[in-house]
């Protein structure tokens, strides 16, 4: 389970998410991770190598403050070595945010096919 | 450097940057971005320049991502703030809409006293201190002569000012104007011939002044002097230079026009020319020489040819004289210009015999302020009752707030002690002050433009001629004043301070009387005293006002039409005997309209502002003894005393011969003068010496005629010489016709009937200035009216709201003494008592409020004296001013007081 209920607020007011920030949400969607592991995803992930320490950590900082990522405590691999990291996870806010925006987003994409911008691949069932 | 040693660095750079990112962002992640940044760095391998370069692109990273934080933590900030002031605004807006008898009455206030205030002080700067459009003008000056003693300033000589030119080194240059001559203006073949006015002078005036003409050029050395056909002057290659003004109504406002020839005075002449909108010449009234010429003409020169070969001191009285104005030298001071010219007037009066015996004197002065000193007087009362509104304003609504303020000490009381913050809720009170003051501000500037335009249009024209241009001065000294007033409203909020620790049952307001009660007792006092003081001066205006009107002028002006026309056509009209039979047959023909009883001519009319004063003879005198007697010269015809109303007291006035015949050495005279030829003896068959064209003739005394008040209503000039037109036939002239004519229509018909009797003898004279002698009188009447009733105006204002200030300061004072006075009834004391009690209160502050007005007027008079008919030695204004101020506050306690008597002791009691 995620960190505990972030007050009901509504998650549409929040989006649209910077690009960043969206990516760190689906990052800690399936578990929780420390900064330097967080960055090292994104940089594979999105193909952004020069991604800066102090940009993520920034949009950490802002997402932990409107209520979106939270520290938790306990990390799924745990050792000494990562005794003193700062994990993060999503809240239950965090996480309906995410869906929201992915909805948003795709909403977008969908747009863009009927336009014929993109191929109309098959759709999941 | 190894490994360990470039981290340790790098931690310390990396430490350094993180100080841009807020401080509990900073502690929260500080620890844990350091290390994983290290590790990154670490991580991504390579040499030490990989390292270093990696190192710096973090490091400006990180730093960038600590201010942009930042900047997200202000704006959150600001919105909140925002949205919480947004929220006690609409507190304080409930707060006024609770209480909206206050909250108008203090915005109509606030309306009406600084949104006038700022109007009148509008006008009074524009009059006073606007900047003409000249080149530093604060650098010109006018030359003025006086003779030995006599204040009275004279226009200076042409040739004097030759002599200026050439022996000053103080002035940078010395330009001269002289008197403004009437003409016709042409501007086709076959057009019609438009009045003008012209100005010929020096060519260096447009540069003395500072003034670039915005078509075309000014005057240049090589253009033709302009001067009298009979003198020499015209001929070919004649300029002119128009006013804006002319240029856009008789020129058609075509940009092309310099270049291009019209007809003045019948002789061709080229427009060079064409002066800035709105040029005028700061002159002060009597110059002799209009502000606003609409044509000027280069001046015949050289000046010093104009003097005669005798350099007698008829060159003072001729045609040749006029204004001249200066511009100091850099580095040059007035009085230093003033020290010189006085020096070369010594020079000269030991060079020229008739100077020496005449004491003829040079006077420089400040051009503005000698053009404005005559306004002077009237704007700085203006201005003081503005200042005197917008102080007795800004008490009043002190006064206001303090007492409500108080008023509400029991509700701010409970709220703090239900918790609220003591800076919440003075914020709160300061808001709602703000908010007042703020609604009164936008009412206030509302009702300053509206009543600013009204006022310039109905301002005389004394004042509106001046006001050129609209300057800030006002709209500061408004901005201020309500600045000040914002900040008094919000200390308003201080006594909640004080409340502090004081338990709810013990707040001031609750009983006894609460803090303050001298500072808002002092400021009724203040508002009674200037509302006193103002009022006081007003009826010292009312008074002169009253005097003139009460004063016979030595005319009729009811039934008196006037009309003036000039002769300066070349080709016509060039003798005096042919001018006289011109103007003899116009009057007949006027005396020949339906209606019209009488038909005359004279020089100047009374109040029009032109004089023409010259020596004279008493029986017996030597010519050189003459320029000791100075008297206004007026040419008349026969018909003109009865056409204008002017009583004759002894002897007779005019015939028709004499309109016509040069021979006949006659003259009337005034009573004042009757008296220095003949005592208590009769004038009449006395003789007189008097200069006719240059030279001293005798004439005949045949009438003693009243005094007129030619220059001014509120004093007589100088004794008068009539002198039949036919000696000293001038080319300008006004006609007076009177007849019953009263009503608009019968006036109108009759200004159309006089155009057609002239244009029907010929229609190449203009004919202007067509209007009742009750124009003039009104219009010199206008400056005291206008004052008057603005003054009148704001001291019932002033009084009104001292009224109210008075009202609530006994009122409140009274309720928090309910329990007192209950309890004195309680113990005996009559209804009556207790009334007396109430009254005597607002004696007290009525009584020290006038006596304080009464030494404030007492302050104002200096100024108040320089309005003509002011007289200081009057008691009524002081008595009536003071009276009036102390019955005013007692009035305003009577309500109060009957409350009080209503009171019932066993309630009052009941309720503690």
């Amino acid at each position: 389970m995620g960190p505990p209920l972030e007050a009901d607020r509504d998650p549409m007011e929040l989006l649209p998410l910077t690009d960043l920030a969206f990516n760190i949400l689906v990052s800690l969607k399936d578990r929780h991770r420390h900064g330097y592991a967080l960055i090292k995803e994104l940089r594979v992930r999105t193909g952004r190598r020069r991604l800066r320490t102090g940009t993520v950590y920034a949009a950490l900082a802002r997402l932990e403050e409107a209520g979106l990522v939270a520290e938790v405590e306990d990390p799924d691999e745990r050792d000494d070595e990562d005794a003193r990291r700062r994990y993060y996870g999503l809240t239950d806010l965090g996480v309906e945010v995410a869906r929201a925006e992915a909805r948003r987003l795709q909403e977008i994409l969908e747009l863009a096919r009927s336009k014929e911008l993109l191929p109309k691949t098959g759709r999941a069932p | 450097m190894n490994t360990g040693h470039r981290r340790r660095w790098l931690e310390r750079v990396v430490r350094l940057c993180l100080l841009a990112w807020p401080r509990r962002a900073r502690a929260e992640h500080g620890r844990d971005l350091t290390r994983s940044l290290l590790e990154g760095v670490d991580d991504a391998g390579g040499g030490a320049l990989g390292f270093l370069g990696r190192a710096a692109a973090e490091c400006i990273a990180l730093a960038a991502s600590g201010f942009a934080l930042r900047l997200d933590r202000f704006r959150e900030a600001a919105r909140m703030w925002s949205t919480g002031l947004a929220l006690d605004m609409r507190v304080a807006a409930r707060g006024l809409r609770r209480n909206p008898g206050f909250s108008l009455a203090a915005v109509v206030t606030l309306a009406v006293g600084v949104g006038g205030t700022g109007a009148v002080l509008g006008l009074v700067d524009r009059v006073m201190y606007a900047t003409p459009p000249y080149e530093e003008p604060e650098r010109l000056a006018l030359v003025w002569n006086t003779l030995g003693g006599d204040p009275t300033r004279m226009r200076v000589a042409a040739p004097d000012v030759a002599v200026y030119r050439e022996r000053t080194r103080e002035l940078a240059g010395l330009a001269f104007v002289s008197r403004v001559t009437d003409g016709g203006i042409q501007i086709g073949e076959g057009d019609a011939v438009s009045h003008v006015r012209i100005a010929a002078a020096t060519r260096d005036v447009f540069g003395v002044l500072g003034v670039q003409p915005v078509l075309g050029r000014g005057f240049s050395e090589q253009d033709r002097a302009w001067g009298p056909p009979e003198e020499g002057g015209g001929g070919e290659g004649l300029v002119v230079v128009v006013s804006h003004e002319l240029w856009r109504t008789e020129l058609g406002a075509d940009p092309g026009i310099p270049g291009s020839t019209v007809r003045l005075d019948g002789r061709p002449a080229v427009v060079v020319g064409v002066l800035p909108p709105g040029f005028r010449l700061e002159l002060p009234p009597g110059a002799g020489v209009p502000a606003r010429p609409d044509v000027w003409v280069p001046l015949r020169a050289p000046l010093s040819a104009l003097r005669r070969a005798d350099g007698r001191l008829r060159d003072q009285d001729s045609d040749n004289t006029g204004v001249a104005i200066a511009r100091l030298r850099p580095g040059a001071t007035f009085e230093s210009a003033a020290a010189e010219l006085a020096g070369v007037a010594a020079e000269l009066r030991g060079e020229i015999p008739a100077y020496r015996a005449a004491d003829l004197r040079a006077e420089l002065r400040p051009m503005l302020e000698d053009a404005r000193r005559h306004v002077e007087g009237v704007s700085t009362l203006l201005a003081a009752g503005a200042i005197g509104l917008l102080l007795v304003t800004c008490f009043n609504i002190a006064t206001l707030v303090l007492a409500r303020g108080a008023r509400r000490m029991q509700e701010l009381t409970v709220r703090l002690a239900l918790g609220s913050g003591r800076w919440g809720i003075a914020r709160g009170l300061a808001l709602e002050n703000a908010l007042l003051v703020g609604l009164g501000a936008a009412a206030a500037l509302v009702f300053a433009d509206v009543s600013g335009s009204l006022l310039s249009a109905v301002a005389p024209p004394a004042l509106s001629q001046l006001a050129t241009e609209p300057t800030r001065t006002a709209r500061i000294v408004v901005g201020a004043a309500l600045a000040g007033l914002a900040l008094v409203t919000g200390l308003g909020a201080l006594p909640v301070l004080r409340l502090g620790g004081r338990r709810v049952h013990s707040a001031p307001g609750v009983r006894g009387r609460a803090g303050g009660g001298r500072v808002r007792a002092g400021l009724v006092v203040a508002q009674v005293a200037i509302s006193a003081g103002l009022m006081t001066s007003g009826l010292f205006l009312l008074r002169s006002a009253e005097r003139v009107r009460g004063e016979h002028p030595g005319f009729e002006a009811e039934g008196a039409l006037t009309f003036s026309l000039s002769l300066r056509m070349p080709d016509r009209y060039s003798g005096p005997a042919e001018r006289a039979r011109l103007m003899h047959e116009i009057g007949t023909a006027l005396e020949g309209l339906p209606g019209v009883t009488a038909a005359g001519l004279v020089g100047a009319l009374p109040l029009a502002g032109d004089r023409w004063t010259q020596p004279y003879g008493l029986p017996g005198q030597a010519r050189h003894e003459w320029p000791e007697n100075r008297a206004d010269y007026r040419v008349v015809t026969s018909g003109l005393f009865e056409a204008l109303g002017i009583r004759l007291l002894e002897g007779r006035t005019f015939t028709t011969e004499e309109d016509l015949n040069e021979d006949d050495r006659v003259v009337v005279v005034d009573e004042r003068l009757a008296r220095r030829v003949a005592g208590s003896g009769t004038a009449v068959g006395r003789s007189l010496g008097i200069p006719l064209d240059g030279a001293p003739v005798s004439a005949q005394i045949v009438g003693v005629v009243e005094r007129v008040r030619y220059e001014d209503l509120t004093a007589f000039g100088r004794e008068a010489i009539y002198v039949p037109y036919r000696q000293e036939a001038s080319r300008d002239v006004a006609w007076v016709v009177r007849s019953g004519a009263a009503s608009p229509s019968e006036l109108d018909r009759l200004s159309a009937s006089v155009r057609s009797v002239v244009h029907g003898i010929d229609p190449q004279i203009p004919v202007y200035d067509v209007r009742t002698m009750g124009r003039y009188v009104e219009a010199a009447q206008a400056s005291v009216r206008f004052a008057l009733s603005l003054v009148g105006a704001f001291a019932l204002l002033m009084l009104l709201a001292a009224s109210v200030g008075v009202y609530g300061i006994v009122a409140y004072e009274t309720a928090s003494r309910e329990r007192e006075l209950g309890l004195r009834m309680a113990v005996g004391a009559s209804a009556a008592d207790v009334r007396a009690l109430t009254m005597r209160r607002g004696l007290q502050v009525g009584g020290m409020g006038a006596a304080a007005g009464l030494v404030l007027s007492g302050l104002l008079m200096p100024v108040l004296v320089r309005i003509p008919g002011v007289t200081t030695g009057d008691p009524l204004p002081w008595l009536v001013g003071g009276l009036t101020a102390l019955a005013v506050s007692v009035l305003a306690s009577v309500w109060p007081a009957r409350r009080v008597s209503r009171l019932d002791p066993v309630r009052v009691l009941g309720s503690e």
